[in-house]
C-alpha cells in the first residue's frame, strides 16, 4: 500500500460541505437547481440562471470530456512536485471541473477525450484527512 | 431604451491627456533585486509619479481638482498627496478609472483630474501563485483549486493558450515573437527594466512555468508609479508643454458566466472582449484599420493571439499568421506595446502604456517613434472582464 498523499486543504466556505462530505465517500456531488435544474460549481448560496436558494446535492456521472490542459513546472506548493498535469474537463451536466491526473502525460491528452472523475485518500495539510478527486483517462 | 453603442457619443472629444509621469522603474527594479530595504511604498510611487506629470503638464498640485486613484486606496493617497479635490474615487483597470475622469469632466463636476496609480508589489512580496497567493471571495477560483495545485494567474492563461494550440495548430515558435518582438522594443526604450534583445532560441531555451506558457511568457513584477493628468479640451489647448491627446474612445465588456470555471477564458473571451472593442470603436467612430499602434495587458503574452482576432484586426485562428506577415515589433507594419509592455518595460497593471501611446502620439517616442501615429488603442482582458481604450490626436 502506498503512502497517503498530502495535499494543500480545500476551501471551506459555508456552502462547500456537502461537496467534500460525498468526496469523502466517493461521491461527486453538485448542487441542482430545484427550479430550473441548473448544476452549479463551485458551490454557492443561489442559482446564477435563476436566483432560487433551493437546490439538491444531486450525484454527478463523474464522466467528462477534456477542454484543456496544463503542466506546471515551477512548484507552488510544497505538497505538489512538478510536472504535475492538472486537466480542465466538462462534466456530462455542465459544469468545467479541474483537478490534476497525478503522474499523467500531457502527450496523451487531446480536446474532447473522455474522462472520469476517481477518488484516492489524502491527507490535507491542515491536518485533517479525507479524499481528493482527480481526473483520470477513461478506459 | 436598449443598450446601444451608437449612442455613447457624450465621453468622446470631451477630455484629453495633457501631463504623463513614470517612476524610474529600472532603478527601483535593481534596487529591490539587490534586497535593499524599499525606501517607500505605494503611496510614495504614487507621489513621484504625479510630481512628474505635473511637470510634464506644466501644472501645479492646486489646479488639480479631480482624483481618480487607481490600485492606491483612494481616500488614503488623497491624504498622504495633499490633495485640495471636488471629485474623487477609486477604480481598478484603465477603462474604469477613464470613465470616471471623463464623466467628472463632461459633467462639469471637476476640470482637471489626476489618474493616480501607485504599486509595490516586489518590495512588499506579493504572491500571485500557491499558498500565500492573493485571494478573496472576489476571486474564488485563486484559491478553490489549491488542492490540485492549481492558482496562479499564468496557469489560468497557459490552459487558454493550450486550448488555442489544440484548435488552430498555434506552435510554441509562433507565440515566442510576441515577448521577442516587444523586447526588441524595449531594447530602444531606456525606461524599460528588460532591454537585451532575446532571440527564438533563448526564448525555447526560457524554462516553462505553467507548460505552454514560459518564463519569457510572463511579466516583470515591479514597484513604481504612473500618474495621467487628463482636463477638458478647453483648457488642454491653453497648455503650451505638448500636443493634448484626445480621449476618444472607452469600451467595458463583461462575461462571467461559470467564470471560476474558467469558461469565459476557454472560450478566448470572445463575447466580452468583442463587446469592450465595438464599444470603443463606436464611440471613437473609427475601426480596426483606423490604428497606428496596439497595446494590450500583456500579463502573459499568449493571450495577444485571440486578442487581436476578438479586436477585429484579424480572423479567428489566423493571429499567429497575422502577426507574422504584418510584423509587431520596430519597423513591422503593426506596431505592439512599443514601449516593451509589462513582459520588458514595466508591470504597471497597463498603465505604462497608456504613457507610451500619449508619447508616440505626441511624436515624442524617439527611437521607437511609430510614423505618423494618429490613433493608438489599448485592450485589456482579465477573468471576466474587457477593457479597451482608444486615444488620437487632436484634429
Amino acid at each position: 500500500m502506498s503512502e497517503i498523499k498530502v495535499r494543500p486543504a480545500p476551501a471551506r466556505g459555508m456552502f462547500d460541505g456537502p461537496l467534500w462530505e460525498a468526496v469523502d465517500k466517493g461521491e461527486f456531488r453538485l448542487q441542482r437547481c430545484s427550479e430550473c435544474g441548473f448544476v452549479r460549481y463551485p458551490p454557492a448560496g443561489v442559482c446564477p440562471r435563476c436566483l432560487s436558494e433551493n437546490c439538491k446535492w444531486d450525484l454527478m456521472s463523474g464522466r467528462g470530456r477534456v477542454m484543456s490542459w496544463c503542466v506546471f513546472y515551477r512548484q507552488y506548493f510544497p505538497e505538489i512536485p512538478p510536472p504535475n498535469l492538472v486537466v480542465l474537463a466538462e462534466l456530462e451536466e455542465g459544469p468545467i471541473i479541474v483537478a490534476d491526473i497525478p503522474g499523467g502525460d500531457a502527450s496523451q491528452l487531446k480536446l474532447d477525450l473522455p474522462v472520469r472523475l476517481v477518488f484516492e485518500p489524502v491527507k490535507w495539510n491542515d491536518g485533517t484527512e479525507g479524499k481528493i478527486f482527480h481526473w483520470s483517462l477513461a478506459k | 431604451m436598449a443598450y446601444d453603442p451608437k449612442l455613447l457619443k457624450t465621453g468622446t472629444d470631451v477630455a484629453a491627456i495633457v501631463g504623463i509621469g513614470e517612476t524610474d522603474f529600472g532603478a527601483d527594479y535593481a534596487a529591490a533585486r539587490a534586497r535593499k530595504p524599499p525606501t517607500t511604498d505605494m503611496f510614495g510611487y504614487a507621489a513621484k509619479g504625479l510630481k512628474l506629470a505635473l511637470e510634464d503638464a506644466g501644472l501645479k498640485a492646486s489646479d488639480i481638482d479631480g482624483m481618480v486613484a487607481a490600485l492606491v486606496p483612494w481616500m488614503r493617497v488623497e491624504e498622504v498627496l495633499g490633495l485640495d479635490l471636488q471629485f474623487s474615487w477609486g477604480a481598478f483597470w484603465v477603462h474604469e478609472a477613464m470613465t470616471l475622469a471623463i464623466d467628472a469632466i463632461s459633467s462639469g463636476r471637476a476640470e482637471c483630474v489626476a489618474i493616480i496609480y501607485g504599486n509595490a508589489y516586489r518590495s512588499s512580496g506579493r504572491q500571485f501563485g500557491g499558498p500565500n497567493a492573493v485571494a478573496s471571495e472576489a476571486v474564488l477560483h485563486y484559491y478553490w483549486y489549491r488542492p490540485w495545485g492549481f492558482t496562479s494567474q499564468g496557469a489560468f492563461d497557459s490552459v487558454v493558450v493550450q486550448r488555442y494550440m489544440e484548435k488552430y495548430g498555434l506552435k510554441h515558435e509562433e507565440i515566442g515573437m510576441v515577448p521577442i518582438a516587444q523586447r526588441a522594443w524595449a531594447s530602444l526604450n531606456p525606461r524599460a527594466i528588460m532591454r537585451n534583445p532575446i532571440t527564438l532560441e533563448d526564448y525555447l531555451r526560457s524554462p516553462f512555468v505553467a507548460a505552454p506558457l514560459r518564463l519569457l511568457d510572463y511579466c516583470l513584477i515591479n514597484d513604481g508609479g504612473v500618474t495621467l493628468i487628463v482636463t477638458s479640451l478647453d483648457r488642454a489647448k491653453r497648455l503650451k508643454n505638448h500636443p493634448p491627446i484626445v480621449v476618444k474612445g472607452v469600451g467595458f465588456g463583461e462575461d462571467n458566466a461559470d467564470m471560476a470555471q474558467f469558461r469565459p477564458k476557454l472560450n478566448f473571451s470572445r463575447k466580452q472582449m468583442t463587446r469592450a472593442a465595438q464599444e470603443a470603436y463606436q464611440m471613437a467612430g473609427v475601426g480596426p484599420e483606423d490604428i497606428s499602434a496596439f497595446y494590450y495587458y500583456d500579463n502573459f503574452s499568449g493571450e495577444l493571439f485571440y486578442m487581436l482576432e476578438n479586436c477585429g484586426y484579424c480572423q479567428e485562428g489566423r493571429a499567429a499568421e497575422f502577426i507574422r506577415t504584418k510584423g509587431i515589433g520596430p519597423g513591422g507594419k503593426f506596431p505592439v506595446n512599443t514601449s516593451g509592455g509589462m513582459l520588458s518595460e514595466a508591470y504597471m497593471h497597463g498603465w505604462n502604456a497608456q504613457a507610451e501611446m500619449v508619447r508616440q502620439l505626441r511624436g515624442e517616442a524617439g527611437p521607437r517613434q511609430v510614423p505618423n501615429a494618429r490613433y493608438c488603442h489599448f485592450m485589456l482582458n482579465q477573468n471576466a472582464k474587457a477593457g479597451s481604450v482608444i486615444y488620437g490626436r487632436m484634429s
